[in-house]
């Protein structure tokens, strides 16, 4: 069986000048074959789509800077800028309401409500230093319509399959989309030590050759 | 009257009471606390016919209780030509142990309890056809400014912090004697 290879994929900084679906398609032109996946970090597609903010542009309310207090520390939420982000698109209340609702449900031992009914922002927003220069000073959303993007993705290189991942140093993956046939989870198991690099490091894309046969051998 | 059913709704929501009221109390102590100490003296890191680069340190330290995030950090030397024409100053700020060409300041999370240096970079070349030395001679003291953007379970805003560069400093540090002027 052949053998399941990653390459990261390096390639200029990418902003909202650049269409992802054209970029991974010049930086990949030659290296994606049919049996392979192509994997992109969630915070660069969502770079590319114009979806960050500058904490300075936020209108910062009293409510955001409450809130934000119950976040723990290294959380993208625990800063007035990064829960009034959030609350820019899911809503004062419901954010709020939210938290209150997710405190609530931990006396009784049931984790995670706040991020089940605040929105889907609500674990996909990264604060400022989440992302390399020179977007470290900037909050980034999730990406939007990640699933339509790795569709794209997919058509443009011919690879087997793409996705869009959420990885971190913290031996984290998730995934953000990925396209129909495409084991997500297991694909993003592969990502764990993290091939995209954080901070300054520029390998947005990585290529995982020969996936079709490592996860039919799988199955 | 009242069941048992009752009286365990009644536990139940003092128990859920007390703990939110617990998380309120901590949540509203939390906060971090950056403080700036004194900056080390002076020292020369770079020296030619015309310019001399001076370097100091500074100690960011965060006493509060949870993070604190520098957005941006810089320094500024307040030397107008009004004062001293003889030498022009311009200053660079880096993380210590960070060095950057570019001079960008990368965002840095100091998290509670902890601390990092900023190292100042000062450099004052001689201007209208003067020599260092005599340049540095008739130099006058002045500050550089280090602003810093600061984060953390506050708004970000914008601080200070002066540095003052004095004539005792420039002299000792060139070797050279200060004119009387």
């Amino acid at each position: 069986m052949a053998e399941l290879e990653r390459i990261p994929v390096p390639t200029r900084i990418l902003t909202d000048k650049d269409d992802i679906v054209d970029s991974i398609g010049r930086y990949t032109d030659g290296k994606v074959g049919p049996d392979d996946l192509v994997c992109c970090a969630e915070s660069v597609v969502a770079i590319t789509q114009g979806r960050y903010v500058h904490p300075e542009d936020l209108h910062i309310t009293k409510v955001a800077q409450f809130c934000c207090r119950f976040i723990p520390d290294y959380g993208s939420l625990a800063t007035p800028h990064g829960m009034q982000s959030l609350m820019d698109v899911e809503g004062k209340w419901r954010v709020a309401i939210s938290l209150f609702l997710g405190a609530v449900g931990k006396v009784f031992g049931v984790k995670g409500l706040f991020y089940k009914w605040g929105g889907k922002e609500a674990a996909m927003i990264d604060d400022v230093t989440g992302t390399m220069p020179p977007f470290d000073k900037c909050i980034v959303y999730g990406p939007a319509e990640p699933y339509e993007v790795v569709k794209k993705i997919k058509e443009r290189t011919g690879a087997f399959g793409a996705m869009i991942a959420d990885v971190n140093d913290l031996k984290r993956s998730r995934v953000v989309g990925v396209t129909d046939g495409v084991d997500g989870q297991r694909a993003a198991n592969l990502l764990l030590d993290n091939p995209f690099g954080n901070a300054s490091q520029k390998t947005p894309i990585c290529i995982i050759k020969n996936y079709r046969q490592w996860q039919s051998g799988k199955d | 009257m009242f069941g048992v059913i009752d009286l365990l709704a009644a536990v139940i929501v003092v128990i859920t009471a007390c703990y939110l009221c617990g998380k309120l109390i901590i949540a509203t102590r939390n906060k971090q606390i950056l403080v700036v100490d004194e900056h080390t003296p002076f020292t020369v890191t770079e020296r030619d016919d015309k310019s001399i680069t001076l370097r100091t340190s500074l100690h960011f330290h965060n006493d509060g209780t949870s993070c604190a995030t520098l957005l941006d950090c810089f320094a500024r030397p307040q030397m107008p030509y009004e004062q001293y024409d003889g030498c022009a100053v311009s200053a660079k700020l880096e993380r210590e142990g960070v060095p950057r060409e570019d001079g960008y300041f990368e965002s840095y999370i100091i998290e509670h309890k902890e601390a990092v240096n900023m190292i100042v970079y000062v450099t004052l070349t001689a201007r209208k056809g003067l020599t260092l030395e005599e340049a540095l001679s008739h130099m006058v003291s002045f500050p550089v400014e280090v602003i810093y953007e600061e984060s953390g379970r506050t708004p970000c805003e914008y601080k200070k912090v002066r540095v003052e560069v004095t004539r005792e400093d420039i002299g000792r540090a060139a070797g050279i004697e200060m004119a009387e002027d």
